[in-house]
């Protein structure tokens, strides 16, 4: 009882915190060096290890589906299969999931330390409002650069796949190319983009929301910095199933 | 004059660092507010800038409400009233001189080489011009402070709120930033309210002292007569002082 009504206030301050986000998004000042700073920051914490989880992933997806493709005479829609996983699901999740790992726990720290050394109070003091400049621009920053970090995510996930099938079977990348161009329809793609933008929304929010709730003590910042990366990825993962729901009822796939 | 009357503030049952806090600061004087670690001194002082809002009680800053204002008169206060924080407070993602450009530009709208002026002006103020590419991570506890109290006054403001102003320096850099404070009030006429331990500072710059225990101010006088007090903690204090001395 006491931890689903914990839950319920929880939850609640939680939409409270970002509904602050829409009425500051489109209301002056608008901090754009600040947004392309962390637009900046984001990507370059998260690249190098985008990158190479989801060239593996490519690369393990279609080495591992070979033998039951085969088995079943398919092996000629490997590129098909690979190609849909990875742009519905993998590609955004895993990306989204390494993101939680790297930028929340940093946004969680970050802010965290400007909290308990007061930063957040001083800029206070100097008649800005710390919510639009440091969670709104975070916020929209990574929300835009998800969807552009999935897609770069995918196009490496998808050349991974197709060195393993030229391993494994000599395809040729005119071929290869032809089969991914023609599996990647516009309602597989496109929802897998549109949630992204919902795991950054998420992702920066919660590292916001743990920053700033951050209690006093070099501890304190240890745990928020834990708990933003634990309870992203519970969020990335509810806003998956909301969305895959939803795009199997209105999309039919 | 800042005059705060039957102040309220409750976190929880146990956690009632204003319990009833009545105290008048006279323009031009620095008080200087004393109490054990814990008791409620930074709250207070927050509350007179609005970052922390009383359950009840008034806080008028030159006749203005603060409890309770709107956010234009909050930032019309925050103007007037400055806070030098108890870690200094320096943005680490900026260097020096973009911390002190930082309120110069958000709070009075300057820019271009008139504010690169001010910053530099302010620098040596507080005897660190050479440090204005530095990161705040490349300074020591000492520097941070100064600087901390740079970015304070660089906007002029027309109160200062000290918090601990010289707890953890040393004695040479205690001694400047004790004398920063008496010039201050004598050169440009600030009023003060500082949250010190330090018997040194409070000896160069009380006009008055005022004891917080227990949610309430018990004493508020000048330090000779707290120095003559049937207060325990002051007895200690003075005795301490004049040891030191
Ligand atoms: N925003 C807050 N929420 C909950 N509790 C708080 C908050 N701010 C302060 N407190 C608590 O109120 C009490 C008084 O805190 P405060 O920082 O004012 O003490 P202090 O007298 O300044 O002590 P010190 O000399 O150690 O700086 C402390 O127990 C502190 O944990
Ligand atoms: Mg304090």
């Amino acid at each position: 009882m006491g931890f689903l009504s914990n839950g319920i206030i929880e939850f609640g301050s939680y939409a409270k915190f970002a509904g602050r986000f829409f009425k500051t998004v489109f209301s002056p000042p608008y901090e754009f060096r600040q947004i392309v700073r962390h637009v900046d920051d984001f990507g370059a914490m998260s690249l190098p290890l985008i990158s190479m989880v989801n060239f593996i992933m490519g690369l393990i997806l279609a080495l591992q589906s070979r033998p039951t493709m085969e088995k079943f005479g398919a092996a000629a829609w490997i590129p098909a299969m690979v190609t849909t996983s990875i742009t519905k699901e993998l590609g955004p999740v895993i990306t989204a999931l390494l993101v939680a790992g790297r930028v929340a726990s940093g946004i969680g720290a970050e802010l965290g330390s400007m909290k308990v050394t007061e930063q957040i109070d001083a800029m206070e003091c100097s008649g800005v409002d710390p919510y639009n400049y440091l969670v709104t621009t975070r916020v929209l920053a990574l929300t835009l650069l998800m969807p552009l970090l999935t897609l770069y995510a995918e196009f490496l996930g998808i050349c991974g796949s197709f060195l393993a099938e030229y391993i494994s079977s000599g395809v040729t990348l005119q071929y290869y190319y032809g089969q991914v161009v023609d599996a990647l329809t516009f309602p597989r793609v496109l929802p897998g983009l549109i949630k992204t933008a919902g795991f950054g929304f998420a992702i920066a929010v919660v590292g916001s929301y743990k920053g700033f709730n951050t209690d006093s003590g070099t501890e304190g910042v240890g745990r928020a910095t834990t708990s933003a990366v634990v309870l992203s990825s519970v969020w990335i993962i509810l806003i998956d199933m909301v969305i895959v729901k939803l795009s199997v009822t209105f999309l039919g796939e | 004059m800042i005059e705060l009357k039957n102040l309220y503030k409750t976190f929880s049952s146990e956690l009632r660092p204003m319990r009833g806090i009545d105290l008048t600061v006279e323009t031009g004087t620095n008080m200087v507010v004393l109490g054990r670690s814990g008791t409620g001194k930074s709250v207070l002082l927050k509350s007179i800038v609005g970052l922390l809002i009383p359950d009840r009680g008034s806080i008028k800053v030159a006749g203005t409400e603060v409890v309770g204002a709107d956010p234009k008169t909050l930032q019309m206060i925050r103007r007037k009233v400055g806070y030098v924080f108890q870690s200094g407070a320096l943005y680490d993602s900026l260097t020096v001189g973009e911390n002190l450009m930082f309120p110069l530009q958000k709070t009075l709208g300057m820019k271009g080489p008139e504010a690169v002026d001010r910053v530099m002006h302010y620098l040596e103020r507080v005897g660190l011009p050479d440090k204005v590419n530095k990161m705040p991570s490349e300074l020591s506890g000492g520097q941070r402070k100064r600087i901390g109290v740079a970015r304070t006054i660089i906007v002029e403001p027309e109160y200062l709120l000290y918090d601990e102003p010289t707890t953890g320096l040393d004695p040479g850099t205690t001694k400047e930033i004790s004398e920063l404070i008496v010039q201050l009030r004598d050169d440009l006429g600030i009023t003060g309210i500082a949250v010190t331990h330090d018997p040194y500072c409070l000896h160069i710059i009380a006009d008055r002292i005022a004891f917080l225990d227990e949610g309430k101010i018990v004493f508020e006088g000048t330090p000779e007569e707290g120095k003559h007090s049937d207060i325990d903690f002051l007895k200690i204090f003075f005795t301490l002082e004049s040891s030191a001395a």
